[in-house]
């Protein structure tokens, strides 16, 4: 019982502290901070407010990208398969190239 | 005849500086010792308090005719503060996954729950980190009906205001918030943790 007391004393106790609470005073120098945060920020909104060339940049990446991907699967068509591009490189019989493929394979 | 707060909102949204410093003048204190409710760390609080100035500053031209300025600020205010809530919360949440993999974080560990409230004495200290701990566990619009209502005084009208509420709305928000602090704390009295 006098266990059940001395908790709801300290709960009670507890919960009192914001009404003790003092009020705290402001910084009398906020204004000029703020002030000096707003031009700031506006420095920083005229730097952020042109980003022209990042996105130029990130297109030009896109773009060379796309052409390298274009030029690699254009080669890929061009050389079309093993055999073939095996016989243009030694210049051997089509059926050659496919037979030494095979007997490597195997 | 012009009432004051509507000259001072003309003056605002003209973009006069007497207007800005007036302003600050007036809400500062209301500003920091409401974010010291929520965050009781000095350093916290004036960060939130610049980051509410700021806010009025910039939109200002979107603040509704009719409405009250410190209906207005407040909101702000506890928004800003349940913001920075919400991230230490991630930040800790951060924290414990980077121990677990055994790595530091140095944000999370700039993130301790000290108090630093220059209006709380210092043999209270212990009982307002033991009533903060407590307060970190009721959900959000408790907690800012509850801090509104003891923190700054508010009436239940000008909370509903704050938090876009009716006034039945912040009754039940502050009453479940006591009774929910009040069984937090009863268990923490009993087995001495939260």
């Amino acid at each position: 019982m006098k266990d059940q007391e001395r908790i709801e004393s300290e709960v009670r106790q507890t919960l009192d502290v914001l009404d003790h609470m003092r009020r705290v005073e402001g910084n009398p120098y906020l204004f000029t901070r703020l002030q000096a945060q707003m031009a700031n920020g506006d420095r920083t909104a005229t730097r952020q407010s042109a980003p022209g060339w990042q996105l130029a940049l990130t297109m030009l990446i896109i773009v060379l990208n796309g052409a390298f991907l274009f030029q690699y699967w254009q080669g890929n068509r061009q050389s079309g398969s093993l055999p073939q591009a095996l016989s243009a490189e030694w210049g051997l019989d089509q059926n050659a190239s496919a037979y030494f493929i095979t007997q490597i394979e195997q | 005849m012009v009432h004051p707060e509507t000259a001072l909102i003309n003056g605002l949204r003209s973009g006069e500086t007497a207007a800005y410093e007036e302003l600050v003048r007036v809400f500062q204190e209301k500003v920091l010792n409401t974010s010291l409710g929520f965050l009781p760390r000095m350093e916290d609080a004036e960060d939130i308090t610049q980051e509410v100035f700021l806010e009025v500053f910039r939109s200002v031209g979107a603040f509704k005719e009719g409405a009250r300025l410190s209906t207005w600020i407040y909101r702000i205010t506890v928004n800003k503060c349940l913001e920075a809530l919400r991230r230490r919360k991630r930040h800790k949440r951060y924290a414990f996954f980077q121990a677990l993999v055994g790595l530091e974080d140095d944000r999370a560990q700039a993130l301790p729950d000290q108090l630093n409230h220059p209006g709380i004495q210092l043999e209270q200290q212990e009982r307002a980190r033991v009533l903060y701990q407590a307060m970190d566990r009721l959900p959000e619009k408790q907690r800012a009906a509850f801090i509104l209502h003891k923190v700054e005084g508010l009436s239940h009208r000008e909370i509903g205001a704050a938090l876009d509420i009716n006034i039945p709305a912040v009754e039940s928000l502050v009453h479940r918030a006591r009774k929910n602090l009040q069984k937090t704390l009863t268990t923490y009295y009993k087995n001495d943790q939260i």
